[in-house]
């Protein structure tokens, strides 16, 4: 039986899992940034109507 | 006790622990990217296969390191959840939940790995024996603490309710541990023993695996950090020095 595959799916795996896990909180604060600047804006518009 | 106490309290300002985390961070995860690279070339390309199992053995570099992680952060998540609940510390409550999806993914890695590197060993992707089995039952817990923290809509008393399944759930660690001594499974009993000195793996694959454990560790401490200080700075994002860390020093004036 050809090993390979398994190996390299395992790896692959793990490989996708770091690459989640190391985006995930850096996306959180930059949603986070995004929503918040929207919001300031949002209110700044509305006190100059 | 009170000198414990006063270092960890000393972390309780949300403030002092997000400067703290973005010191730290960087080098956890350059120690995690440098042993885990030292460790996986030693145990892709330099160590040998295995005289039984062949090739597929070389799985076990992830698949060993992401089940002690699994059981590790597990384990932490229910401390802090027990300091959230018992000194009702912010911070702590914060680190058990962004303990929890990073545990989660190490378990969803173990049992996968797991399940491929058993198809060549065993014959099968998945067998229902005890080590398997209460390590998806890990799996479900880390969802159920997950799952309760999102149902709350009030964080803090969501963070608690889910520290409380968390440190209910710490019975299933042992059940794990001890799985492959107390019934007779499928999946091999403990070959490595660090603390004992009685391992019966040879050199050339056990350093390794002690360096992707460490390198794991490191990641963890990283990820955990990462992910506290973005929970932190989305709790107290109304107040002067979470808008800093978001806009800098030409934040949005609402």
């Amino acid at each position: 039986m050809n090993h390979t595959p398994f190996i390299v799916a395992s790896y692959a795996v793990f490989a996708a899992f770091l690459i989640w896990d190391f985006v995930s909180p850096r996306l959180a604060l930059r949603r986070l940034k995004h929503e918040l600047g929207a919001r300031a804006a949002r209110v700044e518009r509305r006190k100059n109507r | 006790m009170n000198a414990f106490l006063t270092w960890l309290t000393s972390f309780g300002s949300p403030e002092k622990f997000h400067r703290v985390a973005l010191r730290f961070e960087p080098w956890l995860l350059g120690l995690a990217v440098a042993t885990g690279v030292v460790g996986l070339y030693l145990g892709l390309v330099k160590g040998p296969a295995d005289y039984l199992q062949g090739e597929s053995a070389r799985i076990m570099y992830i698949h060993i390191p992401a089940a002690w992680m699994s059981l590790f952060i597990y384990g932490f998540m229910a401390f802090a959840g027990f300091c959230a609940l018992v000194w009702r510390f912010k911070v702590a409550e914060l680190m058990a939940m962004a303990a929890a999806p990073i545990g989660a993914g190490f378990t969803a890695v173990t049992l996968i790995t797991g399940s491929l590197w058993g198809r060549p060993t065993w014959g099968t992707y998945w067998v229902w024996d005890a080590r398997l089995t209460s390590e998806l039952v890990l799996l479900f817990l880390y969802f159920g603490v997950i799952g309760l923290y999102n149902a709350i809509e009030d964080p803090r008393k969501g963070a608690r309710a889910a520290s409380l399944l968390a440190l209910i759930g710490l019975v299933n660690l042992p059940i794990i541990h001890f799985s492959v001594n107390w019934w007779n499974t499928l999946h091999q009993g403990n070959s490595i023993n660090l603390f004992a000195g009685k391992s019966s793996i040879h050199p050339s694959m056990l350093w390794p695996l002690i360096l992707m454990a460490f390198a794991t560790k490191f990641w963890f401490g990283a990820s955990l950090l990462a992910r506290t200080r973005a929970a932190l700075v989305e709790f107290e994002s109304g107040k002067e020095w979470a808008q800093a860390v978001l806009f800098g020093p030409r934040r949005p004036q609402a």
